[in-house]
Formats: C-alpha cells, sequence, structure tokens
C-alpha cells in the first residue's frame, strides 16, 4: 500500500521547517554569545570612536535584545506547538512533554536559585567594595598626600617669600650689590636645601641661579602668559610639573622694590623635588583613589549591568536546557511516533513500510530490528499467500473433482456435523447441501435410512482399519436406490479423531443393466435350449394324433383331447421362447433427428381406435426440439406402456393421459404416460423393469424390461411413480443433444 | 513559522533597531557665542558650549573620570554651482583630568592630535569653563581669501569621558556612554580688508 503523494510531501516539508528552526535556534545562540563577548570586549577597550562608539554599542546591544526576543519567541512557539500537540493527543507528546518539563525543571530551579543567590552575592560585595570604612581610609590616606604635597609647597613658598624679603630689605636688587645678592642666594640655597633657586630682576639681563645636582631641570611651559600676569600683580605661584625624577613644586614669589613697596621688579623662582618613589607611591593611591569614586559612582549602574548579564546568561541556559529538552525529546519521541504509525500501517496491511531513521543508539537498534521484522513479516506473508494461493488452487481442484464425480461425497467432522456434500451426493441423497450443511448427521437422511447409516458409522467407529463398505437399500422419497456406501474414518498424524469421509456410490443403474443383462442371456439360453426340442414334441405330438386317433376306438377321444393339448402348450411354449429370443436379440438403436410428439402421436391414435371404451388424451408440449432418437423403437416403448395402461384398467371409465414436455435447464424431453389403473406398490417399483415379472395373468413380464432396455439405449431413463389417488405414472426422459438441433434437423433435411 | 510570519517579524525588529538607532542619535546642548574674525594674518574662531554637560559631570570629574570636550571646526569656501570647498578641517580636543592628591584640575588642549596648550586650575568652575571654551582657532590664513567669495565656519561639539580608570574598565558592562553631541552650526564669514 503506497502511501499517498501529498503526505509525504507534507513530512518532507515540516522536516526541512524543523532543520531550518533548529540552525536558527543555534545560530541565534551563537550569535548572541559573540555579540556579548564583543560589546565587553569593545567597551573595555574604550576605543575613542566619538559617535560611532554609541551607535555601534547601542546597536550590540540592541541586536542581542531583538536576538533573545527572538529566541524567546521560537521557544515559546514550540511550548504552546507542544502543549496544543498534548491536547489533540498527537502520539509521542505527552513524553515529550514530560522530557521538557524534566529539563527545564532540572535546569531552570538551579539556574534560577543561582542566579538569585549570585544577584545577593553580588550586591552584597558590590556594596562592601563601598563601605565607609575603606572610603574613609582611603581618604585619609589621599589626604596625607595632599599634604605632603602641600606643605613641600608651603615649605617652598616660605623660603622664596624669605629670600624675596631679604632682598628687598636689603635692597640687593642694586647693581651695585650683586655679590651680596649672589652670597645669599648660594647661602639659602645650601641652607634651606633647595633643589634649585632663581633670582630674576627685570632690569638684569642675566638671573642668579643656584641649582642642586639632583635637581632635573626647570620646565619650559611653566612661565605662561596667566603665571607673568599673576605674579606680577603680586601673588604667589606654585606650579606642580611632573618630570622624570619626580614631580617638581615650582613656586614664584614676586620681589618688590624697596622704595616702591608695591611694585614688582621680579622674582624668586624655587624648585623643590618630590622624588618619583614617593611620586609612585602616591600615584598608586591616586589611582586607587579615583577607581573607589567612579565605582561608587557607578555602583547602581555596575549592579544592573551584572544583574543583566546574570539574567541573559540565565535566561541563555533556560532556553538553551527547553531547546535541548524539546531537541532530546523530538529525538526520541519522533522514532516512537515513526515506529506506532509504522505499527498502524503494517496494522493495515502495508507490509512495504520501512522506517528512515538514521540513529547510532539504542533506537537506531529498534528501527533496525523494527525494519528486520517487518521484512520477515513481507516474506512470510508472501510464502502465506502463495501456500494460499496453491491452497486456493487445490481447493477448486477438489471442489471441481468433488462436483464431477459421479459418487456422492459427504464429510463429518469429530462431533459428527455434515462439513462437506458434494453435488452428486446432493442429486443421489435428494437433499440441499444448505439445509444440512453444518448440521448434525442424523438430519441428513429419513429416520428408516438413517438406521443403516447409522450402523455402518458404528462398524466404522469400531472397526480397526477405519474403512467400512457396504451395499446397501436406501429408501429415497419415490424411488428406491442401490448405493455402495464406503465410510472412512480420517484421523490426524498424531492420532485425533477429525471426522470421516462417506462416499455412496449409485448402483441402481448399475445393477438394472446388469439384471438386464443376466435376463437376456438366460432368455438367449431359453430359446436355444428350449425352443430346439419344442418342434419335435409339436410334430410328434401331431404324428400320434394323426397315426393313433382312429385306432384307439374309445380312447381315441382322450388322446384327441391329450395330444391336443400338447400340441397347443407346445405352442404357447414356442410363442413364450419367441419372446424370450425378442427380448435377446433387441436390435441395435439408430438414432435419427426426429420429432417426438410426432413419433408419441402414432401408438396412441392406435390404440385409441382399438379401445374405445378408454379415453385416451394426448397433452403434446410445445417447443420441443428434435431429438436423436430410433422412432421405431420409442413407438415399441409407447406400445409397451400404453399395453400396460390398458391392462392396468379394470373399469369402464378408465382414462390414459399422456402428456410431452422440454424441460430446458435440464435438456431433457420428458413423456409421461398417466393411467387411473390399479396401479404398482411402492416395493415393487424396483422389481416391475426385470424380465418375467409381470402383475397381469397372461404376460410375459417383458415389456417393461424392454422399455427400460431402449430408454437406456438412447441415454435416457424410465421412473414408476402413484397416480394419487389412483394408478400410475410412468415418465421416461430423454436428452436432447448440445448442438443446435434446429441445425443439424436443417442439415438432414438438406442431405435427405 | 511560516514566510509570512519570518518577513513580518523582521520588518518588525528592522523597526525596532532604527528606532533604538535614531534614539541613540538624539543630540542635545547648543554652541553659542560663535565668532569669527580675522587678525589680519589669521581666520580665528572664538564658541563657548553650552547645556552639553551632564548634572553629574562633576562628580565624575571629581571621581578622576578624564573628561573631553572636542569642537569640529570647518572652513568652508561657498560656491552656487558646486559643492561648497572645505578649506581647512579642525578637531581642538580639551580634556579635564582632576587630581585627587594635588586638588588641582587640570585642562589640555589638543588641536589636531596634538597638545598646544595645558592649564591648571583650582576651581572646577574655570576649569570647566576652560574645557568648554574655544578660544581663538586659526582655521585659515587671510592670505589665502579673496574678497568676492563667501565663507563660512561650521562648528559642532562632543562631550564624552575619555577613559576610567583602572581596573573600572573591566567591570562596566551595558553601562550607558555619557558621549553627546550638539548639531553643526553654520556662521558666515566675508573677509574684508
Amino acid at each position: 500500500m503506497k502511501e499517498p503523494v501529498g503526505q509525504n510531501q507534507m513530512d518532507i516539508r515540516e522536516k526541512r521547517r524543523r532543520k531550518r528552526e533548529r540552525i536558527l535556534i543555534i545560530m541565534t545562540v551563537i550569535v548572541i554569545a559573540f555579540l556579548t563577548y564583543a560589546g565587553n570586549q569593545f567597551f573595555q577597550k574604550q576605543a575613542d570612536w566619538g559617535a560611532a562608539n554609541n551607535i555601534f554599542f547601542v546597536g550590540l546591544l540592541n541586536i542581542n535584545i531583538i536576538l533573545i526576543l527572538f529566541l524567546i519567541f521560537l521557544i515559546v512557539r514550540n511550548v504552546v506547538k507542544l502543549v496544543f500537540e498534548r491536547r489533540r493527543g498527537i502520539l509521542g507528546s505527552k513524553l515529550r512533554t514530560k522530557l521538557v518539563t524534566a529539563f527545564v525543571s532540572l535546569s531552570l530551579i538551579p539556574t534560577v536559585i543561582l542566579f538569585f543567590v549570585s544577584i545577593n552575592f553580588l550586591s552584597n560585595s558590590i556594596e562592601n567594595w563601598f563601605s565607609v570604612k575603606i572610603g574613609d581610609a582611603l581618604n585619609q590616606t589621599l589626604d596625607l598626600a595632599h599634604i605632603h604635597y602641600q606643605q613641600t609647597e608651603e615649605q617652598a613658598k616660605y623660603y622664596a617669600r624669605q629670600i624675596a624679603s631679604d632682598i628687598t630689605l636689603n635692597q640687593l636688587y642694586d647693581l651695585e650689590r650683586t655679590d651680596f645678592l649672589v652670597n645669599l642666594a648660594q647661602l639659602k640655597q645650601k641652607n634651606f636645601k633647595l633643589g634649585y633657586l632663581r633670582i630674576t630682576f627685570d632690569n638684569r639681563d642675566k638671573d642668579v641661579v643656584f641649582q642642586d645636582a639632583a635637581f632635573p631641570g626647570v620646565p619650559a611651559d611653566i612661565f605662561t602668559a596667566k603665571v607673568r600676569e599673576d605674579l606680577y600683580a603680586g601673588k604667589d605661584i606654585a606650579i606642580v610639573k611632573p618630570s622624570n625624577s619626580g614631580d617638581l613644586i615650582n613656586v614664584l614669589v614676586p620681589i618688590y622694590s624697596h622704595v616702591s613697596p608695591y611694585e614688582v621688579i621680579g622674582y624668586v623662582f624655587v624648585g623643590a623635588l618630590i622624588p618619583k618613589d614617593i611620586v609612585d607611591k602616591m600615584a598608586v593611591v591616586s589611582n586607587t583613589s579615583e577607581a573607589y569614586s567612579q565605582l561608587r559612582l557607578f555602583k547602581t549602574p555596575i549592579k544592573l549591568s551584572y544583574i543583566i548579564t546574570l539574567s541573559i546568561v540565565t535566561l541563555l541556559i533556560i532556553f538553551s536546557a527547553t531547546w535541548f529538552g524539546l531537541f532530546l525529546a523530538k529525538g526520541i519521541t519522533e522514532p516512537i511516533q515513526d515506529l506506532a504509525e509504522a505499527t498502524h500501517k503494517i496494522a493495515e496491511g502495508n507490509l512495504d513500510h520501512q522506517i528512515n531513521i538514521v540513529a547510532e543508539d539504542e533506537i537506531g537498534v529498534l528501527v533496525d530490528s523494527f525494519n528486520q521484522m517487518t521484512r520477515d513479516l513481507k516474506k512470510s506473508d508472501e510464502n502465506l499467500q502463495l501456500a494460499n494461493a496453491d491452497l486456493v488452487e487445490r481447493r477448486k481442484y477438489m471442489e471441481a473433482v468433488l462436483l464431477h464425480v459421479s459418487a456422492g461425497i459427504l464429510s463429518l467432522d469429530k462431533d459428527g456435523m455434515v462439513t462437506t456434500i458434494n453435488r452428486a451426493a446432493e442429486v443421489m441423497l435428494n437433499i440441499q447441501a444448505g439445509n444440512v450443511l453444518h448440521r448434525p448427521c442424523a438430519e441428513l437422511l429419513a429416520a428408516e435410512n438413517m438406521s443403516v447409516i447409522n450402523e455402518l458409522l458404528e462398524d466404522a467407529q469400531i472397526s480397526g482399519r477405519g474403512v467400512v463398505e457396504k451395499q446397501v437399500e436406501l429408501l429415497i422419497p419415490e424411488r428406491p436406490l442401490t448405493v455402495l456406501v464406503t465410510i472412512t474414518v480420517i484421523h490426524e498424524t498424531t492420532g485425533e479423531n477429525l471426522g470421516m469421509v462417506m462416499v455412496f456410490e449409485d448402483l441402481t443403474q448399475l445393477q438394472k443393466a446388469e439384471r438386464a443383462a443376466a435376463w437376456r442371456e438366460v432368455a438367449r439360453r431359453m430359446a436355444h435350449e428350449i425352443k430346439n426340442p419344442l418342434t419335435p414334441v409339436q410334430l410328434s405330438a401331431q404324428r400320434l394324433q394323426k397315426r393313433y386317433s382312429d385306432k384307439l376306438g374309445d380312447d381315441s377321444q382322450v388322446f384327441r383331447e391329450c395330444t391336443d393339448t400338447i400340441i397347443n402348450q407346445v405352442e404357447v411354449l414356442k410363442n413364450l421362447v419367441n419372446e424370450f429370443s425378442r427380448y435377446a436379440r433387441m436390435p441395435v438403436t439408430n438414432p435419427v433427428m426426429n420429432d417426438l410428439n410426432e413419433t408419441v402421436n402414432d401408438p396412441v391414435l392406435l390404440f385409441q381406435d382399438a379401445h374405445k371404451e378408454i379415453t385416451f388424451t394426448f397433452n403434446r408440449g410445445d417447443g420441443i426440439p428434435p431429438l436423436h432418437l430410433d422412432a421405431e423403437q420409442i413407438r415399441r416403448v409407447m406400445v409397451n406402456l400404453l399395453d400396460n395402461a390398458v391392462a392396468a384398467m379394470s373399469k369402464a371409465e378408465g382414462q390414459i393421459e399422456v402428456t410431452t414436455a422440454y424441460d430446458a435447464a435440464s435438456r431433457k424431453a420428458r413423456v409421461s404416460v398417466t393411467d387411473n389403473g390399479c396401479g404398482v406398490p411402492p416395493s415393487h417399483t424396483m422389481k416391475i423393469f426385470e424380465p418375467y415379472y409381470s402383475t397381469k395373468k397372461s404376460g410375459t413380464g417383458l415389456g417393461l424390461a424392454i422399455v427400460n432396455s431402449i430408454i437406456a439405449d438412447h441415454n435416457g431413463a424410465v421412473t414408476v411413480q402413484a397416480n394419487l389417488p389412483a394408478g400410475t405414472v410412468v415418465t421416461f426422459e430423454l436428452p436432447v443433444p448440445e448442438i443446435s438441433a434446429e441445425q443439424e434437423y436443417g442439415k438432414q433435411i438438406a442431405s435427405v | 513559522m511560516g514566510m509570512i510570519e519570518t518577513r513580518k517579524f523582521i520588518r518588525l525588529a528592522a523597526v525596532l533597531l532604527l528606532s533604538l538607532f535614531l534614539l541613540s542619535c538624539a543630540k542635545s546642548g547648543r554652541i553659542n557665542d560663535v565668532m569669527v574674525m580675522d587678525d589680519t594674518r589669521d581666520v580665528l574662531v572664538y564658541a563657548r558650549l553650552q547645556s552639553l554637560l551632564k548634572e553629574d559631570t562633576e562628580k565624575m570629574i571629581h571621581a578622576g573620570v578624564a573628561v573631553s570636550c572636542t569642537f569640529y571646526v570647518n572652513f568652508y569656501q561657498q560656491r552656487s554651482s558646486w559643492f561648497d570647498h572645505r578649506l581647512s578641517s579642525q578637531v581642538v580636543r580639551n580634556t579635564i583630568k582632576y587630581d585627587n592628591i594635588k586638588k588641582n584640575i587640570y585642562v589640555k588642549m589638543h588641536l589636531n592630535g596634538k597638545v598646544i596648550d595645558a592649564a591648571q586650575f583650582t576651581d572646577f568652575d574655570s576649569a570647566v569653563s576652560s574645557l568648554i571654551d574655544l578660544n581663538g582657532i586659526s582655521v585659515a590664513h587671510v592670505g589665502k581669501l579673496r574678497k568676492t567669495e563667501k565663507y563660512y565656519v561650521e562648528i559642532k561639539a562632543k562631550v564624552g569621558k575619555a577613559e576610567h580608570s583602572g581596573f573600572v574598565r573591566y567591570i562596566m558592562l551595558f553601562l550607558p556612554f555619557m558621549e553627546t553631541e550638539t548639531p553643526w552650526y553654520r556662521k558666515e564669514f566675508v573677509w574684508k580688508e
């Protein structure tokens, strides 16, 4: 049985769609993971891409969100589909639901617990990061560093102011006091341990500079316009500049004129160095403090970002588990579904169905075994069909044999129920198969016949060979039947009784033929043995009468009477012998095409003329086709039958009815001679066709024997039945040839 | 999922993505006091950025986040029959950074990637004022200009964080960027000798 093409195409489309969906889900998960990673990396590197930065990041985030939504859509769609499949009771949906539920539960519970624990843990950790103690400690450390810078700066300013004050008080800006200025500067640089000291006047080209060997040098970018402006406005300037050796604290203090105290005429530049190792240590503190401040500033967003990250990961795990559950469940239930469908198809008789699932696991083994089983089933089925076909052929052959066999065959099961009966048995026993099949054997025949059969059945059961054969006479309604019954008990090879077979062979015709042949032989011998001595006996009697009748005197009368008796009785004997002789020498039948009605009509007319006291009626049948018959012999048959009918009449108002008819179904022409005479007892119906059986006083008993012989030569049959309420019906049937009789008749006419 | 549903989903996603993209490109703040003048040698541009700094910018700066304010200055020659000709393009980037030890605020000015000025402040307002000021950037030599031609300056500003310090950058995921920018401002200039 082939599957519908539409169904196949739908299956292929569904498989392709599912494959697409699987690929889509996998790709989505990969893209989400990649984009999350890329976003993370990108954000960490802080590439200075300007506006593109923003757009890219937002885009990345949004794509991620969309992909997650898409993933949710796909998963939810699958779950909803599963729910609907379960509601509709589709095969495998319950198992799939259980598996998906198990997977989701197994992943959901720990994931959700882990998620909340992580969030809680993270929140606590973040809160702990920004504890007051740490913040204070960092601030204190920063303050310390700041104080160190401040003190260094203040100290530098103090020294610079002192030097500037000395210069102003002692008017060392005068050119004449340059030596004093230099000595002061050198002394102060040494005393104050200044890294760098420079005294600059507006009216001098050269500055007084003293520098410590470890001092790295003054940065060039200190003297900006603003610095100069502030300086000449009377402000003390302190500028911190980084260098390779550490941070330089550059202090500039204005020098005022002694004469005009508000006039700035120059400045003292003092440079102090904070060594690099200290600066580095303070930088570490500074960076840590900065990071801490920033973290505190972004505490909520950081927490949020972690929650988002954890949520995405949790969602991914849950969706992946759900999808994996769906996928795995599908992987398990699909083969089961296919197996169930395949079982259904095989149950419907489609043994060509194979499951196309390639799997390495136990499902694969199951599928292979199933396919192998289907192939074996198909092979067995084919063998069975062949065997069945063979059995059907055999059965048909047996039925044909049973149908065409002349013997009646009847089988009984072990309970005595009729299981088989052939056509010959039906005709022979005058029963209908429909009335006796699967009925007890006791209902097969009339009680008087069944007693005979039952005896045989009992004999068969007790017989050691299981076979009984016996000739019996059955009384079928209106017809005696002589049959040879053979009963065979059937046994299984294991000895189990399967019932029995009864074979009926109709010996009635054979018996008739045998009797006829025997009587002909008797007649022939009688004719031969008796006729020969009769003539000498008759001649001798006549001679005795002729010679001695006149010579015996008074006794001559007696003598004459006696010899007359001898002569007459010999004559009677001669007639009898002649009849026997005629019976023995029945002429060979020479059938040709003849009209039955015409053939029958002649003797009827003859008898009508001869016996005016009897009413003869001839019912001419219509549509009787021409028959193969010997007209002379059929006329003799009719003469014998009419003679018997006339002889049976004991009353004046006798009626003899001759009827011809044609039975198209059996293709037989029928002639009946019905009288209302004394009739024939039923027990004599078997014997009336035998020679020398007669109920008439003067009959030879050969009339019906001759009738039977002639009709048998015409392949017909003679039956005798009682004519109710009185009389007898003698019927003979003649077969109508198969070929178109009209055609043959036409041929004969043409040839004539 | 049928083809129609897939198309609908793709369209919806595209619309959503575009909306978010446009949202992310939303601009705020403005540039005031744009002046273009010449000092007989150069064409100088002055401008001041207003309302682009967020409320929490001060907190961020004091927390050590380096914030930058970048001015994009393009100088065009107007042409009636063809696209305008860009004579020069300058990128001035001012960055502000707080030193939590020295309690100073440093502002550095970069012109086309090179540091051209640095200033140190102790008060926040002065430092921010220095950050958002574009103070006399030369966009062209007057010798190259013609009296008959029309010129204009296009200018826009963008404020964003320069970088986070230390390990903060490694733990900050999905934080919103504070980068914002103004639209382009146009100021005509006619050179008169």
